[in-house]
């Protein structure tokens, strides 16, 4: 019985050790921050305290109430005045103001009847998002009183997409927090402007792009250095080049870079093409068209400029489509393109002369086609020739027709 | 005696200690949200060397003075939370506060996590294969962080809807269009009708997502029972005009008064249009479109029929963002209609050449685009042929 007794007290020794040594870690890691490889460390705006206060007395006293208000500025003030972090008075706010205005933007009725169409229903309906255009910028109004004028560049539901953070800050690349906002808030305001406009911007929207863009150049110049801000140009012109001109066309990381480079040389920081997630060509002129492909000859030499010429063009495009859709080897798609190019160029030809006639021209051309059909036909084998005649290949029989 | 007693004790406070151990265990082990998340918060508000200022609001003062908010902040987001709330603070204030705090958080954590790629972006961007494979990667590593993010939300908030704002204002719309879609009846049956509306759609709505699914023809026959049931109700409660009404503003033919661009139609001239629609279901469109010619006359029903076409919706909005007048719009859509026209007959006509056509529908080409300049401005014209202008560029280019 003593040995039993020994063993039994030895164990509640162990036990209660054990007891301890838990109770004292759970303690500690409620209290402290576990710092592990995959966690952000913590930045503090100033020195940690350590252990959560009792707010027992003071609370006793002290309710939300006491600075909660109607009126935004008095509740701003009264947040302020208890010592809230600056951030956490934006949070409160902004939220607050931002809940309560789509509230009242998405009440904003229809101020005609059900059975209304045509000229009287489009003015209530413009009407209506003119009303919400002023609520929203009356909400963006106080927000700028109440807070000043860095306001957060997302709402709450933006800030939740994780996945979209990630890419814009992947494009963006290692900028500082308070420019990657900067250029976060004026692709949002790029952004609102395409989307109010239903794709059609009026000259007046495009002066505000315009305004918007050169202002933000400016202050980004200003708060980047010049090799950060060429950094972020090319890398910006970059995710428009492989998204467009050079979806297909193979280049290194390098030349990719050079050539972003050329590319917001001519066409400037295509703040649009990320805010808009589309391709910007539209405000390119001709003749910045002329000098990019120039540039682009001189960087690339005439061999390899050919190459990009044949990948962006959608003739190629689609013979290449069709050629991976029958397995074919690549080089048949290259042949089959030199084959139109070369006929397309000999059509052109005889048709501008002017030293044919018309029918001399069409045999003319119906010898071309004839030559050139048995070539194709040859590349892609019997099968695939008659389903390419009939997909895409019209013009290898059709194109001399009057 | 007093050993056997001794060791009964010693035994119950092993007994004690070890549920001690086991329930400590089963603790850390069962806490899913990982608890570095929890005590990560970034405190932000100290307690002042000296007081803060306080303005001269309605406040009681005394107690403001004595209150700071380094009182309630804590690295731990379950203090911070509980602070928050011993204070009375608004449930919806805590979660704004709250959410807004741990997205910060995870938006550090978003940084990174890209910020290890951030020097291969050169690299990534030419090879679009390992560049996927790479976001496939970042996009699983995101939805983890963001289920992180979700648990350490409901750990804090509990089990709320995170309704998005844009959700919240989809609602709040799709509420007002129902309102003004009964705006025919008096206020109290309109609640009737709505509520009755609510309850049937979340009836369907169970249906649809009852675990496990039912069969397809089950759900039809639920459906269509469900459907019979709310017309029933319906009839109950709408008078037979309120019902006539009713049942013409949910016609297909009521959907129409969305897109007919630039006619002009009173209230009583499109609910005669959709009664006809409704009247003579299962009859030849001809006799139905008969009907409202009849109805409306010959050169309303034209405009009517016009205001249908896409190519005329087409001039339409880029006209109608413009400030074009009607009369602009639709000569600038005529133009059109008499191009297109023309370029049909000279194709179509044997006898003239391929040079003498090509030519002919270069000149008919350069025409219209002229005209069409001149009546709707070079802006607006410039926006409308890159929108909408390819059968431009076909009038002088397909022989």
């Amino acid at each position: 019985m003593k040995l039993a007794l020994a063993f039994s007290l030895g164990l509640n020794v162990a036990l209660a050790m054990i007891t301890w040594r838990n109770s004292k870690e759970q303690f500690r890691a409620l209290q402290k921050p576990v710092t592990s490889p995959a966690v952000t460390q913590i930045r503090y705006e100033h020195t940690p305290i350590s252990p959560p206060i009792e707010l027992g007395a003071i609370t006793n006293r002290f309710q939300w109430r006491m600075i909660e208000s109607r009126n935004y500025e008095e509740y701003v003030r009264n947040l302020r005045a208890v010592g809230c972090p600056e951030k956490t008075v934006r949070d409160i706010i902004v939220a607050e103001v931002r809940k309560t205005y789509s509230a009242r933007s998405a009440s904003v009725p229809l101020a005609t009847s059900f059975w209304s169409c045509g000229p009287e229903r489009q003015a209530a309906e413009r009407r209506r998002v003119q009303n919400q255009r002023d609520l929203d910028q009356e909400s963006q109004t106080l927000l700028r009183h109440l807070l000043g004028s860095d306001l957060p560049a997302e709402s709450q539901e933006e800030a939740e997409d994780l996945v979209e953070q990630a890419i814009l800050r992947f494009l963006a690349g290692p900028l500082p927090d308070a420019v990657f906002e900067k250029v976060h808030l004026v692709l949002k305001q790029m952004s609102d402007i395409e989307q109010r406009s239903n794709d059609i911007l009026l000259p007046s929207e495009k002066q505000q792009l315009w305004n918007l863009r050169q202002q933000s150049l400016a202050s980004l110049q200003r708060f980047l250095s010049s090799a950060q801000y060429d950094e972020l140009t090319r890398r910006f012109a970059a995710s428009q080049l492989v998204d467009h001109e050079f979806r297909d066309f193979q280049v290194s990381g390098s030349e990719l870079r050079e050539i972003a480079g050329l590319y917001a040389g001519i066409y400037g920081l295509p703040l649009e093409a990320v805010a808009f997630s589309g391709n910007d060509e539209e405000g390119h002129t001709v003749e910045q068209k002329a000098l990019f492909e120039n540039s682009l000859l001189g960087f690339l030499g005439e061999t390899r400029f050919a190459e990009y010429k044949r990948e962006t063009d959608s003739e190629f495009q689609n013979i290449k489509a069709f050629i991976e859709q029958q397995s074919l080897s690549p080089e048949v798609a290259i042949k089959i393109y030199e084959s139109k190019t070369l006929f397309d160029e000999h059509s052109r030809h005889l048709k501008q002369a002017g030293i044919l006639s018309a029918s001399e021209i069409e045999n003319e051309l119906q010898q071309a086609q004839r030559s050139m059909r048995s070539a194709v036909q040859q590349l892609l084998g019997g099968k695939s020739f008659e389903l390419y005649v009939r997909q895409q290949g019209g013009w290898v029989t059709n194109s001399t027709r009057p | 005696m007093k050993l056997s007693a001794l060791l009964f004790c010693s035994l119950a406070f092993n007994a004690l200690l070890a549920l001690l151990v086991w329930n400590s265990w089963f603790k850390t082990r069962s806490n899913t949200t990982p608890v570095n998340s929890l005590t990560n918060r970034t405190v932000r508000a100290f307690a002042p060397a000296q007081k803060a200022e306080i303005p001269a609001a309605t406040r009681p003062r005394e107690v403001l003075e004595t209150f700071h908010w380094s009182q309630l902040e804590s690295e731990d987001y379950r203090v911070y939370t509980a602070n928050l709330r011993e204070l009375s603070c608004p449930e919806a204030t805590v979660r704004d506060i709250v959410i807004a705090d741990v997205n910060e958080m995870f938006y550090r954590r978003v940084n990174d996590l890209v910020g290890s790629v951030q020097n291969r972006f050169w690299e990534l961007m030419t090879k679009p294969k390992e560049l996927q494979q790479l976001v496939d990667e970042k996009w699983k590593e995101l939805k983890e962080l963001d289920a992180e993010r979700t648990l350490l939300l409901q750990e804090l908030l509990g089990k709320f809807e995170r309704t998005s704002a844009r959700q919240e204002s989809a609602n709040l719309e799709s509420r007002e269009l129902s309102r003004q879609f009964v705006d025919f009846l008096v206020p109290e049956k309109a609640d009737e009708y709505l509520k009755l509306e609510q309850r049937f759609a979340v009836a369907r709505d169970a249906f649809h997502s009852r675990q496990p699914p039912i069969s397809q023809n089950e759900l039809q026959t639920q459906l269509k029972q469900l459907q019979e049931q709310q017309d029933h109700e319906l009839a109950e409660l709408l008078s037979p005009d309120e019902l006539e009404e009713y049942r013409l503003r949910k016609s297909g033919f009521a959907d129409l008064r969305h897109k007919l661009s630039g006619f002009q139609a009173t209230g009583e001239e499109l609910r005669e249009l959709a009664r006809i629609e409704n009247d003579m279901d299962g009859t030849q469109p001809a006799e139905r479109r008969e009907r409202m010619k009849e109805f409306l006359g010959a050169d309303r029903f034209a405009q009517f029929e016009r205001a249908q076409s896409p190519q005329y919706q087409e001039i339409y909005q880029v006209g109608d963002r413009f400030g074009l007048s009607n009369a602009e719009i639709a000569d600038a859509y005529e133009m059109r209609k008499v191009a297109e026209g023309s370029a049909r007959q000279l194709r179509s006509d044997q006898h003239v050449s391929l040079q003498n056509r090509m030519a002919a529908l270069k000149v008919i080409q350069e025409e219209t685009t002229r005209a069409l300049t001149d009546v709707l401005g070079p802006e607006a014209y410039n926006t409308y042929r890159s929108r909408s202008g390819q059968w431009l560029d076909e009038l002088g280019t397909k022989p």
